[in-house]
């Protein structure tokens, strides 16, 4: 399970790797690969379903988070590469519109970025079993060749992601960027639900909102891209991961873990994807955070907790994710919002296999996120960590996989603690 | 969905899984004596059929995995007087770790939730604690040197 280990770490490099395309046109603190890749992928689960013909919602789901992976090595390559001027003015105007090129360019263009790319890709998961590797590049030629009605359907997902992003930092303000997206989706996208979906987004964001549905809830899950996650802020981690950014993560390591198990697949992706959203309201961070703050104690270190108390916190807790998640949920369908709040409560109560399974995976690549912080500073407390992973964590694959990643960051000592465990 | 293996439960654990199970039942027959979806509207497979057949999978997967549990279920129970000085399963354990209290229980993994103070006995700190009786010590934290002294066991389990 190293490998898993070694491709998540390099796949968690896209939470520090800027969107180009919005560098380019000045947006302070643009929105990274992991949050863009994260929101396609919850976006192209809830937009497929509305499909008159049902599509295979795990493969929509692989699909779109495989979709930029290559990017660890290849960076990210907008349709502009290679053409832009060095005059900044310049450079915006062009931007401003969609890119028309001769279709025989385009084509040899679109060769070469793509022999960089799955190159690139290759370089990411060549580490991986065959049958890994085999799938990740099967999604990613199915994206890149919208070989299936899912790859389609996420390469114009994608599309349709950014111009959102785009959307809510430009708005309607007229002769602003955001017109080249316009420009874009128009010209790839053809799928009638995305098509249906742009037609509110126009009605949303320049004239009446009749119908906010599914808009309002990912515009409110677009603030949780940018939201840092508290445990990391109250232990003064610089520019910390985000609320999307680790659940996009998490989502990579539920899908390659989870494999290994008889699981619902597609139900743990989900929950992968689903479970952190509440935090949108709830405030973020983890439940030890929050005994830990309510308590008022020294972080990092133990509280006097009984188990009474633990149980009237876990239920303050639940309730009041619970509620947030009824509130973000309230414009969507009602099967759709029963399915979301049904599976983080799953997650969050750890009621089924899949459940508590994935809420075991949320500790763990916590975990790989606190031990990164801990090998880049020595003052991070990590040992507060260390000691709680070992009560929350059970499942024999998921302890071995803990095992793993103390072995790759922590002393020598420290591994060899464990093999006499 | 479960390999077979022993699965302990207290008894609201098993209470909550039967009831579970039973509650599925009566979808499954709510869901097939009613009128099925026919399997196809014009050309093309019916959605509405598809999903159908895909909720009756879910459901019999998931009662198969009930099955499972109940048939391999082993009731966590209080241990006779002379062995509840010991933790077993089902027990509640005050420990000092490091100089701070923490309590919690220790149940199987089915029941496990660590965040409201129920930690499985297949955990880490769960399988270090197994078989331990108070004022004994073990150690939580091999690097940080972190003690876990037991302070009291106590069986509430019916």
């Amino acid at each position: 399970m190293e490998e898993i280990l070694d491709f998540l770490i390099k796949a968690g490099s896209l939470k520090k790797m800027p969107r180009t395309g919005f560098v380019w046109l000045g947006i302070k603190e643009p929105e990274t690969i992991a949050q863009h890749s994260y929101r396609v992928a919850l976006m192209n689960w809830i937009l497929s379903l509305k499909e008159k013909k049902k599509m295979d919602v795990k493969k929509v789901i692989r699909i779109s988070l495989v979709h930029d992976l290559c990017e660890v090595y290849a960076g990210d390559m907008t349709p502009y590469w290679g053409l832009l001027p060095d005059d900044p003015k310049e450079r915006l105007e062009m931007l401003k519109h969609y890119l028309h090129l001769p279709k025989a360019l385009k084509m040899k263009r679109d060769r070469v970025k793509h022999k960089k790319e799955k190159k690139a890709l290759l370089k990411l998961i060549e580490g991986l079993g065959q049958k890994e590797k085999k799938e990740i590049m099967g999604y990613w030629m199915d994206y890149e060749t919208s070989k299936s009605r899912e790859g389609r359907f996420v390469k114009q997902g994608d599309k349709v992601e950014a111009l959102l992003q785009a959307l809510e930092y430009w708005g309607s303000t007229p002769d602003t960027p955001v017109m080249g997206w316009w420009e874009e989706v128009g010209a790839v996208v053809n799928d009638p639900v995305l098509k249906d979906f742009l037609a509110k987004l126009k009605k949303y964001f320049y004239g009446k909102n009749e119908d906010p549905g599914e808009i309002n809830f990912l515009i409110k899950i677009g603030r949780l891209k940018i939201m840092p996650r508290s445990g990391w802020v109250s232990r003064g981690v610089e520019d910390p991961e985000t609320v999307v950014e680790h659940a996009f993560l998490m989502a990579l390591a539920v899908w390659l873990l989870g494999a290994k198990k008889r699981l619902n697949q597609e139900k743990i992706l989900k929950m992968a994807l689903a479970y952190e959203i509440c935090e949108i309201w709830a405030g973020g961070g983890t439940p030890n955070d929050k005994l830990i703050r309510e308590k008022n104690d020294v972080l990092g270190q133990r509280s006097k907790i009984f188990k009474k108390e633990k149980e009237k916190l876990f239920l303050k807790d639940y309730k009041k994710e619970k509620k947030a998640l009824e509130e973000l949920t309230a414009n969507l369908g009602l099967s759709l919002k029963k399915e979301l709040i049904g599976l983080w409560d799953e997650c969050k109560r750890q009621k089924t296999f899949e459940g508590a399974f994935v809420n075991q995976v949320y500790w763990l690549t916590t975990y790989l996120q606190a031990l990164q912080y801990y090998k880049a500073n020595k003052k991070f407390p990590i040992w507060g960590w260390y000691e709680q992973v070992r009560q929350y964590i059970y499942d024999p694959l998921l302890l071995e996989f803990l095992k793993i990643e103390e072995k790759k960051f922590l002393s020598s000592k420290v591994a060899a603690d464990h093999d006499q465990e | 969905m479960t390999d077979e293996k022993n699965f302990y439960l207290t008894k609201e654990g098993l209470k909550n899984i039967k009831k579970e199970y039973e509650d599925l039942l009566l979808i499954k027959h709510q869901k097939t004596t009613g009128e099925a979806p026919k399997i196809l509207h014009s050309e093309d497979v019916d959605p509405e059929y598809l999903s159908y057949q895909e909720d009756l999978i879910m459901l019999d997967s998931k009662m198969l995995e009930l099955e499972t549990i109940l048939k391999n279920a082993k009731l966590i129970k209080v241990p006779p007087k002379d062995k509840q000085e010991a933790i077993d399963l089902g027990a509640t354990v005050l420990v000092d770790i490091g100089g701070s209290k923490d309590e919690f229980m220790i149940v199987g993994t089915l029941e496990a939730n660590p965040s409201e103070g129920k930690i499985s006995n297949e955990s880490p700190v769960g399988r270090l604690l197994l078989g331990k009786k108070v004022g004994e010590e073990v150690m939580v934290s091999a690097p940080n040197k972190t003690i876990c002294k037991i302070k009291k066991i106590k069986y509430s389990v019916a």
